[in-house]
């Protein structure tokens, strides 16, 4: 028979947990917004691929960039709202924000892991390599690790304030790393790493490596895909956020059932 | 641009695109597969809770 761990400290009581049961309108609010999301997801793709102009140096493989700099922002806001939540739990002590928190996690990790692929699918084209050692490629792994291990050490610590409070300030310092992957080619001079939007110490008088604003819809297109990819994050962050909801009310069931809330 | 060959790279192109086509279907299914197994607990649980509890 499985021993559950007697209710103290931070631990989940039944009656604080949202009862799914949300207003209606958030709801509907919920499915308007994700139907817009799909609707947008294909208006995204058919500008990305076929709208936007080809690039003449780089070919189609510089189409990679509109997922792959957009995706970094998508999980940029998920991983920020790891920080508010994080702030927001250690003010507080509602566990309500240590489950955003981790559903935060849960969706901006997937979307960084889609700009780590596609920045390998395009770095083979065009520098010949899948991977190669240079500072903004080893930040982004560094990042990519970080919350990673986020995920993994939160598994490890079994009393849910602890775990919360841990998680938390964990998920503050770890949004350094994501600042470090955004600034890392605009202030270091040795990254083969072009910089999309701005100028860069390589690029000091270019727009950014496509020349954004004003080259043939390229920056409207990348307009386009940071605006869905950005709307994709906050709506997977609040159905997560109901998942989580979800889940911390089975396992206070599970508690009740068990005679030890 | 003169004299400049634009390179042939579509299928790149392609692999990126559908890699993350793939990583953002396997989160949704994730999470769909996920919801279903929490209603199904939360279902069972309540019944479980239902029935101990005791008859007036």
């Amino acid at each position: 028979m499985a021993i559950a761990q007697p209710a103290g400290e931070g631990q989940l009581a039944f009656a604080d947990l949202p009862s799914g049961n949300y207003p209606l309108w958030r709801t509907r609010l919920l499915y308007g917004l994700s139907a817009l999301t799909l609707v947008g997801m294909l208006l995204m793709l058919y500008t990305a691929l076929f709208w936007a102009g080809t690039d003449a140096v780089q070919g189609h493989a510089q189409r990679i960039f509109y997922i792959h700099v957009s995706s970094y922002a998508g999980g940029s806001v998920a991983f920020f709202v790891t920080v508010v939540a994080g702030g927001l739990y250690l003010f507080t002590r509602q566990m309500k924000y240590d489950r955003l928190a981790v559903a935060s996690v849960k969706v901006g990790l997937p979307l960084m892991t889609v700009t780590l692929v596609t920045g390998s699918a395009w770095a083979r084209p065009i520098w010949n390599t899948w991977w190669t050692a240079d500072p903004r490629l080893n930040a982004m792994a560094v990042m990519w690790l970080l919350y990673a291990a986020y995920m993994t050490l939160r598994g490890a610590i079994e009393h849910p304030d602890r775990r919360a409070r841990f998680a938390a300030v964990y998920g503050i310092l770890a949004f350094a790393s994501v600042v470090y992957v955004f600034i890392v080619p605009r202030i270091r001079t040795d990254t083969l790493h072009p910089v999309v939007i701005g100028p860069s110490p390589n690029n000091p008088m270019a727009n950014g490596e496509f020349e954004v604003r004003t080259d043939n819809h390229i920056g409207a297109t990348m307009g386009i895909a940071m605006t869905w990819w950005c709307v994709a994050s906050v709506v997977l962050l609040w159905w997560m956020v109901r998942l989580e909801n979800a889940a911390a009310r089975v396992q206070a069931l599970k508690m009740r059932v068990l005679g030890t809330e | 641009m003169e004299g400049v060959t634009t390179p042939s790279n579509i299928e790149y192109m392609i692999l990126g695109y559908a890699a993350a086509g793939v990583i953002m279907l396997l989160l949704v299914v994730s999470m769909v597969l996920r919801a279903r197994r929490m209603r199904a607990e939360a279902e069972m649980l309540e019944k479980l809770a239902e029935d101990d509890k005791p008859e007036a």
